[in-house]
């Protein structure tokens, strides 16, 4: 492992320090006072004695830096601090919710390399062709189309009017088509318009030709000089997915009641549970660093060319 | 060049193949998967309501507030029960007795009733949930719990609790869903202790907790020594549905049965679609609460009267409730509906509708469009109202914000609307009254009328009233919540209303009706006199025939 990776690596730290503090001011930005509106939300007409009690006990009555200091206490103990909204602590809520939005994030992210593969290869294979600009054309619909507007139409056609699939929930295999297929379309237009892109620049290189020229099966052509090099920008863009379908599941848990962290995330942003808004901003920003970590480590060991000029993190 | 590849190479759509055929393999294995889950229809009769949150079922203790409203009065019954118009009716006591001086309540208890765990139900099981609730911090907002000096078991079926103070709204507040309502000791750990852990939640209510997935759903079965009447159906699910759209398409499908109410709103938009839909019908019926705006007078056109009756003459509440809300609520009046307690034709009369007379009183307070630009003004200011609203709870206060503006424009007056996000709106409205006119909604039920003016049109000496206050109002709420009679409390009621009415102390919109969307394959549905009993749930049938 070479140095400036290792540096890499060091400054994660305080990049997710900036986190902490950017998130915290953010939070206390927020319009709106967590007591009077988790008391409200029950039910509850609150009294100023009253307020003032739960204030004391969410910690809310001591000065910003302190509550800042006891969050990073926590957070070094890898406890994320007490909901207001439940008083669960807030790893256990998370924990109860995290696996029914990774399932789905692994579902979507299959989706879309299913639909985006084939789409992408004919789309280069027959480039300014009638199937090229089919291709295309669905893949900007994708694109644009909002979450909320695929789901409902997913669950018209495949609810309403066909009881084919389940409409909502977290349950079999078929409980993650339609949520999947929302999450993805708009990601499977993007991979396949990387692919397409990073294809038709390897057949024009010199390599492809000198490898169709020796006659190279024709499999073996497409997958390894034209696919092959179009896959590391590709991995990039996966990277950089992560971060998408982390919020479309905001979206798209709600439309299809879906019990994963996105709902957790709306409510406490609603209820102002200050701990579990920064809890889940913290993790996608840890998971954001994370991946983003990982794409430079999967280049550095696929692209020989960064190994050996040691180049990429050079410029880091 | 291109066209020669293609011919020398297979096209790459058949080296695709395997792909295609992987893809439809997977949707043909997930095809029959599905049928072979539809195999098993069960037999038992089971009902799917939806709500737009969790039940909380493993922290419902009776005394707590962590669960959703609704699920308590499934689990646990409560001494008394509150019925149309306030109407107090037994329910575990079958009778009580009020001293003279109203410090007093002797509860007699029904003798035939037992927890779902098969512990008694007697006066030592109400001391034991009373001592879990009486005198505790977080119940001080109730006066019930606050005042309580002491509960006595007289014998094995008779309670009495004792007030420091005469409170009219006792019986009332102990129909809540919660706290008050009866819990059994064996619900704690170690079992009887009124400071006991919280294990489980049984009650002596029709229904107990079956199954329980959270953020998923709570499904309750009937309770076998209920002691009231026999459900209709075996199995009572609640499903978590948190977004409005997908519960209107979740029950056109039939994925569930019940939606609407408190339990999970359904958009209004959608409800000409579910009226006489395929599947579903609509059950409605008056509701408690009302749309109103409330009215600033930090600014100073509103604090003249003649300008905030100018208001109420100017908006059209027939034309907001047959056109605006479609028929699924009334024009309102006074503040509350006449569903209410204490509320009736003659002391909710309001104002008609009439721009006439909202010009002529606009004049006669100084506001004249002289320079004929369609907007009144005074002394050279126009009159420019800033309308405050929020739609995250209430998506329909966007379109009624708009006709408050349309309408309010015929006379003059210009509204500019500010929708805010949730929390900013509650801000406006508790906090830093940011606002000039602000729409909001009064309480339902038992709240209504006392708790609700305690909390918006009541000043202190200490603070100004949070909507609107004059100390005449707050001597004359003091005096209705001092009553000893209903006579009284009649005659206080009819003062407070006449007096907020003539002074305008706020602008009355809408009475929205109490609105739920149901299968149509349920025969009986008996709408619930709370929202937290929004329906009688052991009562729904369904029809044999479908």
């Amino acid at each position: 492992m070479n140095k400036a990776l290792l540096k890499r690596l060091i400054w994660t730290i305080p990049t997710l320090l900036g986190v902490t503090v950017v998130t915290f001011a953010l939070v206390q930005l927020m319009p709106g006072d967590p007591t009077d509106i988790s008391l409200r939300s029950k039910g509850i007409i609150p009294d100023a004695v009253s307020i003032a009690e739960i204030r004391r006990q969410m910690g809310l009555d001591q000065p910003l830096i302190a509550q800042y200091g006891a969050w990073l206490n926590e957070i070094f103990h890898l406890r994320l601090g007490l909901s207001f909204q439940s008083g669960l602590p807030v790893t256990k809520e998370l924990a109860l919710r995290l696996p029914a939005t990774l399932r789905l994030m692994g579902a979507s992210f299959a989706v879309a390399c299913i639909l985006a593969v084939p789409a992408g290869i004919v789309s280069a294979w027959y480039k300014q062709q009638h199937l090229d600009h089919a291709v295309r054309f669905l893949s900007i619909l994708g694109a644009s189309l909002p979450h909320f507007w695929i789901g409902a139409m997913l669950i018209y056609l495949f609810c309403i009017r066909t009881n084919l699939l389940p409409m909502m929930g977290d349950g079999g295999i078929m409980n993650y088509i339609m949520p999947s297929i929302t999450m993805a379309a708009g990601m499977a237009a993007v991979y396949a318009r990387m692919l397409r892109a990073g294809m038709l620049e390897a057949i024009a290189d010199p390599h492809y030709k000198a490898a169709r020229a020796r006659g190279i099966k024709q499999s073996r052509l497409i997958v390894q000089h034209a696919i092959r090099p179009a896959l590391l920008p590709f991995i990039t863009v996966i990277g950089n997915s992560f971060g998408y379908f982390w919020g479309s599941s905001i979206i798209v848990e709600a439309i299809f009641s879906w019990p994963g962290v996105g709902r957790l995330m709306i409510d406490a942003i609603f209820n102002r549970d200050y701990p579990v808004i920064q809890a889940i901003t913290l993790l996608t920003a840890a998971c954001v660093i994370v991946v983003n970590l990982a794409v430079d480590l999967i280049y550095y060991w696929l692209d020989p060319r960064i190994r050996a000029e040691g180049g990429r993190y050079e410029e880091l | 060049m291109r066209i020669k590849n293609a011919v020398r190479y297979k096209a790459p759509i058949e080296m695709l193949k395997p792909w295609f055929i992987l893809m439809l393999a997977v949707i043909v294995i997930a095809g029959c998967a599905k049928e072979s889950s539809e195999a098993a229809p069960s037999e038992a009769k089971q009902i799917t309501v939806a709500s737009s949150t969790d039940s909380g079922i493993n922290r419902l203790d009776a005394a707590s507030y962590e669960g959703m409203m609704q699920a308590y009065p499934l689990i646990y019954d409560s001494l008394v029960e509150y019925g149309e118009k306030g109407e107090i009716q037994p329910a575990l006591a079958e009778s009580w007795d009020i001293s003279p001086d109203g410090k007093e309540y002797t509860f007699h208890l029904r003798k035939d009733v037992q927890f779902s765990d098969g512990t008694p139900f007697n006066a030592e099981a109400v001391k034991f949930s009373v001592d879990r609730w009486a005198n505790k911090p977080e119940h001080d907002w109730l006066l019930t719990s606050k005042n309580l000096k002491s509960v006595e078991v007289i014998d094995e079926f008779t309670v009495k609790l004792t007030f420091t103070k005469h409170y009219y709204m006792t019986l009332a507040e102990l129909s809540y869903p919660r706290p008050f309502r009866i819990m059994s000791p064996t619900s704690v750990e170690p079992a009887g202790d009124p400071e006991g852990k919280f294990v489980k939640a049984i009650g002596t209510a029709a229904w107990v907790q079956a199954e329980y997935i959270q953020d998923v759903q709570t499904v309750f079965t009937p309770n076998s020594t209920y002691w009231g009447d026999k459900s209709g159906i075996d199995k009572l699910t609640f499903k978590v549905v948190p977004d409005s759209q997908s519960r209107v398409l979740a029950a056109q499908n039939g994925t569930i049965d019940i939606a609407g109410g408190e339990v999970s709103k359904i958009p209004l938009e959608s409800l000409s679609l579910l009226k006489n839909g395929e599947k579903t019908k609509l059950a409605t019926q008056k509701g408690t609460a009302s749309y109103f705006l409330v009215v600033n007078d930090a600014n100073k056109a509103i604090a003249d009267k003649k300008v905030r009756q100018a208001i109420n003459y100017a908006v059209d509440k027939q034309s907001i409730a047959r056109d605006l809300f479609d028929g699924t609520g009334s024009p309102a009046t006074g503040i509350l509906p006449t569903t209410n307690a204490y509320v009736s034709e003659d002391n909710n009369k309001g104002y008609s509708y009439n721009p006439g007379m909202a010009k002529q009183l606009l004049n006669e307070a100084g506001w004249k469009d002289a320079n004929g630009d369609g907007t009144v003004e005074k002394e050279g200011e126009n009159l420019v109202f800033s309308l405050v609203l929020q739609t995250e709870e209430y998506p329909e206060w966007k379109p009624l914000a708009e006709a408050v503006q349309d309408q309010l424009s015929k006379v003059g007056i210009q509204v500019e609307l500010k929708v805010l996000e949730q929390a900013s709106y509650y801000d406006a409205l508790w906090k830093n009254k940011d606002y000039d006119l602000l729409i909001y909604r009064t309480y339902a039920d038992a709240f209504n009328p006392l708790s609700f003016l305690m909390a918006l049109f009541y000043k202190t000496n200490e603070a100004p009233a949070v909507a609107f206050g004059t100390e005449q109002l707050s001597s004359l709420i003091d005096r209705a919540a001092a009553t000893l009679t209903d006579e009284e409390r009649f005659k206080a009621y009819n003062d407070i209303f006449q007096l907020m009415n003539e002074e305008a102390m706020s602008v009355p919109l809408f009475y929205p009706d109490d609105l739920f969307v149901v299968n149509n394959r349920i025969s009986d549905v008996q709408l619930g006199a709370t929202t937290f009993r929004p329906i009688v749930w052991e009562k729904l049938r369904l029809d044999e025939q479908r």
